[in-house]
């Protein structure tokens, strides 16, 4: 079910990203996680890393094995399938209690408090990216009725560590103590990356669901980690 | 078979080679923000840079104490080090006694150096890498497995060495998707390091605005990505930087100058000069082979002599 090679051509962009990367445009999110998978599995010379986000897919390569021209050649080559299987399931506990900005978003949305939970807690996401810093997952898209909501004008110093927030069409977490400038609507008390353990559960295509809790489950959760439902 | 570290300076931190292979969980490639100078601080005292942990110091540097006889090295900025009160010479295996105490001083010209010490600093890894995560405390104790080292000098200057000691340093760079709207507010004009610039990244200020588009989603970035902000400053992606970004690109610094991005000081001035990807390509090229000719020169040779520890005292 490889398709040819003409359309692959068609379908993508490609720009350099600097002398050691080439970045390509995707038509569509799964066609850009298609497009990370396939090259996970080939082997190339001179290829480094892949990286996700969005429609994007980064390419790192070694430029004394290979070059811009050689990497974008072998890309639109490559036989790519749709995604065979969704990514794993998480359901992440988020205690919605302790999100300092939920009445402020549910009102900039023109809704109760319990319609924001209501809808942030019953749509399963994709995680599109990961990054900006350790970890963090770029979760989407939110349903209509949450999206658009803008960054706070002064971001936080500092967020606690399992903040879940909300910006643009993106749900995301916070998985350490750092400045934050999304509107955090809850907090999970699981950890969800540690770069001293070198845990991260979470990969590009895997689903998320949150899952509202109390304030007593939080406690009783606090500090365990995250693991994919069976 | 230590040093102790008697007083951090700005920001020590010790780096390897780099954690290559987790940009896709978010973590940066982070290890030398000048990479040729760690490269020759450990091979003048015969590490491989494969295995060389030294220390990245930054404009004002830590004094540390020795607990064992060490050979150690520093190459990079212009720092003034001093071995129990005497002066040292740069980009130089030196050696130091049980109970030294070595005060690395301020950078004269660019910004870090890197404390070598023959057999390398030990560093638990992490994510296969054993660049920390966090700078030097006071009372720290850096273990390091003792190695003999002959004295010896590098003469030849380190290739960036001229551009950042130079009034306006030039900073070559592949235009990016946003250069045609800002081309002639950044190429005709001289740009000035923040002081807010750390190794995440490098801040430029000039007086500019532009009309740019914000909220654009996420890609993935890497070392050298040239952002604009909104609020008309450049911020360049440095080694700890995000691996992903939403600013508009307008360019990329070329790998044969990611050196230089690790020497920029507050208030020195910036040029930018826009290059092809040959051009680009050839100078990485140039550098790869300038490096790959110092570890040939210097590895092989760096215990060869019987005299060590010999005091010149």
């Amino acid at each position: 079910m490889g398709e040819p090679s003409a359309r692959n051509d068609t379908a993508m962009q490609f720009e350099p990203l600097g002398d050691q990367a080439v970045l390509v445009t995707c038509p569509h999110e799964e066609f850009a996680q298609s497009l990370a998978s396939a090259l996970s599995s080939v082997h190339c010379e001179g290829l480094r890393e892949v990286v996700v986000a969005y429609k994007c897919v980064a390419i790192y390569y070694d430029l004394e094995r290979t070059d811009y021209a050689s990497v974008c050649r072998l890309v639109q080559n490559l036989a790519l399938r749709p995604c065979s299987a969704p990514g794993r399931l998480f359901r992440i506990p988020c205690c919605y209690e302790l999100g300092p900005d939920l009445a402020a978003i549910a009102e900039m949305c023109r809704c109760s408090v319990a319609e924001v939970i209501a809808e942030h807690s019953s749509t399963i996401y994709t995680v599109y990216a990961l990054g900006f810093v350790p970890g963090f997952p770029y979760l989407g898209y939110l349903p209509p009725r949450l999206a658009g909501i803008p960054r706070l004008a002064q971001p936080r110093r500092q967020v606690e560590p399992g903040s879940v927030g909300i910006a643009g069409r993106q749900t995301g977490i916070y998985p350490a103590a750092v400045p934050g400038g999304w509107r955090i609507l809850g907090r999970t008390p699981l950890i969800i990356a540690d770069l001293a353990t070198e845990f991260f559960p979470l990969r590009i295509g895997d689903r998320v669901q949150f899952v509202p809790i109390d304030r007593q489950e939080f406690d009783r959760l606090l500090g365990q980690r995250l693991t994919p439902c069976a | 078979m230590a040093f102790i570290v008697e007083r951090p300076g700005t920001y020590d931190l010790l780096v390897d080679a780099g954690r290559l292979g987790w940009r896709h969980v978010g973590v940066p490639v982070s290890g030398p923000a000048d990479h040729t100078a760690w490269l020759l601080a450990n091979a003048l005292v015969g590490n491989h840079p494969e295995n060389g942990v030294a220390l990245e110091i930054t404009w004002s540097g830590p004094v540390l104490r020795a607990t064992a006889d060490h050979a150690c090295a520093l190459v990079g900025a212009e720092f003034s080090p001093r071995v129990a009160g005497r002066n040292v010479p740069g980009a130089s295996v030196w050696h130091v006694r049980a109970g030294d105490v070595i005060e690395i001083g301020t950078s004269r010209k660019g910004l870090r150096a890197y404390l070598a010490v023959a057999g390398g600093f030990e560093y638990a890894p992490l994510l296969g890498s054993r660049s920390a995560l966090q700078p030097l405390r006071k009372g720290e104790v850096l273990l390091c497995k003792p190695q003999i080292a002959r004295r010896r000098r590098w003469l030849e200057p380190l290739p960036h060495a001229a551009n950042f000691t130079a009034a306006t340093a030039v900073l070559r760079f592949l235009p990016g998707p946003f250069w045609p709207q800002v081309s002639e507010q950044v190429a005709g004009r001289t740009w000035t390091v923040s002081a807010e610039s750390n190794r995440m990244g490098l801040r430029l200020m000039a007086d500019v605005a532009w009309e740019l588009p914000h909220d654009l989603p996420s890609v993935p970035v890497g070392i050298g990505t040239i952002q604009a902000t909104a609020s008309g400053q450049l911020l360049i992606l440095g080694v700890d930087g995000p691996t992903i970004g939403g600013y508009p690109r307008i360019g990329y610094v070329i790998e044969a100058d990611w050196d230089l991005l690790g020497q920029l000081r507050p208030q020195q001035s910036v040029r930018f000069v826009a290059v092809c990807l040959e051009k680009a390509y050839q100078a990485a090229r140039a550098l790869h082979a300038w490096r790959h000719q110092v570890i040939l020169r210097l590895l092989c040779t760096a215990q060869s002599s019987p005299n060590l520890f010999r005091s010149t005292g």
